[in-house]
C-alpha cells in the first residue's frame, strides 16, 4: 500500500515541478484571472462544502462552516485581488530600487481537520494568486470533503487556462508519503496547519516551512470594559464552529472587582459555571492526561455532547461551560488550548495579577498566537498588549474572527497566522499572498556620498575611535 | 504550429514549432508528430531506443504548457540517447525549461 503511495506521491511532485514551469510564464493579468475564476467556484459551493465538511468530520456547526468558507473564498480573494504578484511590483526612482516578484514553486499544503475546506480554498487562492502548484495534503478525517474543494477550484483553474496540476491533492498519505513529501527537493515551501507533531514535522523537513500550531488565548477583561457587551462578544467567538478556531478565547481573566459582574452576565447569557466535581469529569474527556492535549473526540463538539461525555447534566441551551480554576498547568488540564466550548475563568486579586495569569496562559503552549483585551482605556490596553508574546492582540473583539482577519479589523483574512520566533515561525503576520513570493530587487546605482566623501585612510588609524570618524562620515560641508 | 522536416540521408527529423505551445496547439502538434513518425516507423507506438536525430527547434516559440513538456519528454523517450535535442529556446522559454527540472534530461542546447 505505502508503496503505492509513494509511487502516486513522486508522480505528483513531478507534476507540481512542471506545472512550476509553466505557470512562470504567466503574466499578472492571467494569474487575476484564474484567482477569479477560483474564487468565484469556491464560493459558489460554500454551502455544498460546509456541509460535506460537517458531515464527514463531525465537527462543529455547517451554518459556521459556510462563514469560514466565506472567508477562504470571497474575504481572501477580496484581500488579494489588488496586489501585484507577478515581474515587477515596484520601483523607486530615489533608491533606484525595484522589486520583481518570482514565485517559488510547488508548495505542500497540509490542511486540518477542523477547517478543511476553508482552508483549501485559501492556500489554493494565494498559492494561484503567485504563480505556485500547490500540493494538498489533507486531514485524515476531511479527505472527501477536502477532494471536492480541489476538484472544485482545479476545474475552475483550468476553465481559465491555468497550468496543468497547478492543484493536485494527495490524500490517505501515511505518516511516512507525508514526510517524505515534505522533504522532498521538489518541494519549495510547507504551509503546515494543524497539531504540534506536524508543525514540527514540517519544520524538521529540511525544505522552509511556515507552521502554525496550537494557541492558547488569554482574555482579560479590564474594569473599564463593557461588561454586557464583552461577554456577548466572547461568546458569539467561543460558540463559532464550536470553537474550532485555533485563535478562539481559552480563559477569561477578571480583576475581582468586576469578578460578581463578570459572572453574573455569563450566567444571564446562558453560560454555565462547573462545579468542582463537574471540573473533574469534564477534564477527565477533555484532556489527554500524559499529554495535556486536548482530546480529539471532544473538538468542535456542542456543550450538550460534551456534557453528555463527561457524565453531567447542564441547563438545556448552555451555550459554554466555564471552570473557575486557580492554576495554570500541571495540576490544571482545563488550563490548557481546548478546541470546543470550553472556557477557564480566574478571579485575579488586583489588574497586575491579572496580566501575570494572562502572561502564564500565553507561554502555555500558545506563545506567539493570538491574546485579547476588552477595555476602554488606551493605556491599559498598550501596556497589556507590551506584555503578552502574540503576533495578534485583538481588542474588543470576538477572537475566532478577530485574529482570522477581514471582519471585525482589517487584517489580511487568512486561515493560517503566523505566531513568531515563540512559535518557531518566521512572521506574526497572517499568512497570505504576500509570504509566497521571493522578491527580487534590482539595484541601481545611487552613490552614498557621505561614504565616498570621507577620506578611508582614516580607517587604518587605530587611534580614529567611533565618535571621531561618525563625526567625520556625518560632515555636511 | 509545427513545420517538420525529414532529411532521409542524415536520418533525421527537426521539428519546427512556433507561436505559444499551449495545450490545444500542442495536442495538435503531437497529432502530426505522430504522424510523421508512424510513417517513418511503422512500430511506432511500442517502440523505444529509435535510432533517429530528433530535433525540436524552439526558435518561435514564446510559451510552452505542461503539455508540451510531456510531448518533449515522451520523445525524448522513444529515442536512442543523444539522438534527443531542445535548440534555439529564447532565454524566457530555457528557464521555463530549467525550472521543470528537464533542462539535461531533454538535451536542451
Amino acid at each position: 500500500m505505502n508503496e503505492v503511495l509513494f509511487a502516486r506521491a513522486n508522480e505528483i511532485l513531478d507534476k507540481a515541478t512542471y506545472s512550476a514551469a509553466v505557470f512562470s510564464q504567466y503574466d499578472q493579468k492571467s494569474v487575476d484571472r484564474i484567482v477569479e475564476n477560483v474564487y468565484k467556484a469556491g464560493f459558489d459551493n460554500r454551502v455544498k462544502l460546509a456541509k460535506m465538511a460537517h458531515e464527514e468530520t463531525g465537527i462543529g456547526v455547517w451554518e459556521h462552516k459556510v462563514l469560514k468558507n466565506t472567508i477562504g473564498s470571497l474575504l481572501v480573494y477580496e484581500s488579494i485581488k489588488e496586489e501585484k504578484t507577478v515581474g515587477l511590483i515596484s520601483h523607486n526612482e530615489v533608491t533606484g530600487i525595484s522589486e520583481i516578484a518570482q514565485p517559488l514553486g510547488p508548495i505542500l499544503a497540509v490542511t486540518p481537520v477542523t477547517n478543511p475546506t476553508s482552508t483549501v480554498l485559501y492556500k489554493i487562492l494565494i498559492c494561484l494568486k503567485t504563480r505556485n502548484p500547490i500540493i494538498i495534503s489533507p486531514h485524515r478525517s476531511s479527505i472527501k470533503c477536502c477532494e471536492e474543494a480541489v476538484r472544485i477550484c482545479y476545474e475552475a483553474a483550468i476553465n481559465a487556462d491555468a497550468p496543468d496540476d497547478c492543484i493536485q491533492i494527495l490524500s490517505g498519505g501515511s505518516r511516512e508519503v507525508t514526510n517524505m513529501l515534505m522533504s522532498s527537493p521538489k518541494i519549495a515551501l510547507i504551509i503546515a496547519t494543524g497539531g504540534t507533531g506536524l508543525v514540527k514535522a514540517a519544520y524538521s523537513s529540511g525544505n522552509p516551512a511556515i507552521g502554525v500550531g496550537p494557541g492558547n488565548v488569554p482574555v482579560f477583561i479590564d474594569e473599564s470594559a463593557d461588561i454586557t457587551y464583552a461577554i456577548k462578544s466572547i461568546i458569539s467567538s467561543k460558540t463559532f464552529d464550536n470553537g474550532t478556531i485555533c485563535s478562539s478565547e481559552q480563559a477569561i481573566i477578571v480583576d475581582k472587582k468586576i469578578n460578581k459582574a463578570v459572572k453574573e452576565e455569563f450566567e444571564r447569557q446562558s453560560c454555565y459555571f462547573l462545579t468542582p466535581e463537574e471540573i473533574k469529569k469534564v477534564e477527565a474527556v477533555a484532556i489527554i492526561p500524559d499529554t495535556s492535549n486536548m482530546n480529539p473526540l471532544i473538538v468542535g463538539q456542542s456543550v450538550k455532547k460534551i456534557a453528555e461525555k463527561a457524565g453531567i447534566s447542564v441547563p438545556e441551551g448552555t451555550k459554554i461551560l466555564l471552570a473557575e480554576l486557580t492554576g495554570i498547568g500541571k495540576g490544571y488540564p482545563l488550563s490548557n488550548e481546548i478546541l470546543a466550548p470550553i472556557l477557564a475563568f480566574y478571579d485575579a486579586e488586583d489588574t497586575n495579577t491579572a496580566i501575570k495569569l494572562c502572561i502564564d496562559l500565553n507561554y502555555l503552549n500558545g506563545i506567539g498566537h493570538s491574546a485579547c483585551i476588552y477595555a476602554n482605556d488606551e493605556k491599559r490596553i498598550m501596556d497589556f498588549s507590551l506584555l503578552m508574546n502574540a503576533g495578534r492582540i485583538v481588542v474588543n473583539t470576538p477572537t475566532s474572527q478577530g485574529a482570522v482577519g477581514g471582519t471585525y479589523n482589517l487584517l489580511p483574512p487568512s486561515l493560517t497566522l503566523g505566531c513568531g520566533t515563540g512559535g518557531k515561525n518566521i512572521t506574526t503576520e497572517n499568512i497570505t499572498a504576500k509570504h509566497l513570493i521571493n522578491i527580487q530587487r534590482v539595484c541601481r546605482r545611487r552613490m552614498n556620498e557621505k561614504w565616498f566623501n570621507t577620506n578611508p585612510s582614516i580607517l587604518f588609524d587605530e587611534k580614529i575611535d567611533a565618535q571621531t570618524f561618525s563625526k567625520e562620515y556625518n560632515k555636511n560641508f | 504550429m509545427v513545420t517538420i522536416e525529414y532529411d532521409k540521408e542524415k536520418n533525421k527529423t527537426s521539428l519546427l514549432f512556433d507561436g505559444r505551445m499551449d495545450t490545444l496547439t500542442s495536442q495538435e502538434a503531437k497529432v502530426k508528430i505522430d504522424n510523421h513518425f508512424l510513417e517513418l516507423f511503422k512500430d511506432f507506438k511500442d517502440r523505444q531506443n529509435i535510432d533517429h536525430d530528433v530535433i525540436f527547434d524552439l526558435r518561435d516559440v514564446s510559451f510552452v504548457s505542461s503539455m508540451f513538456l510531456r510531448l518533449c519528454v515522451e520523445y525524448s523517450q522513444k529515442i536512442q540517447d543523444g539522438k534527443f535535442s531542445i535548440i534555439n529556446t529564447d532565454p524566457f522559454v530555457k528557464k521555463t525549461f530549467k525550472i521543470s527540472g528537464l533542462d539535461e534530461k531533454l538535451n536542451l542546447i
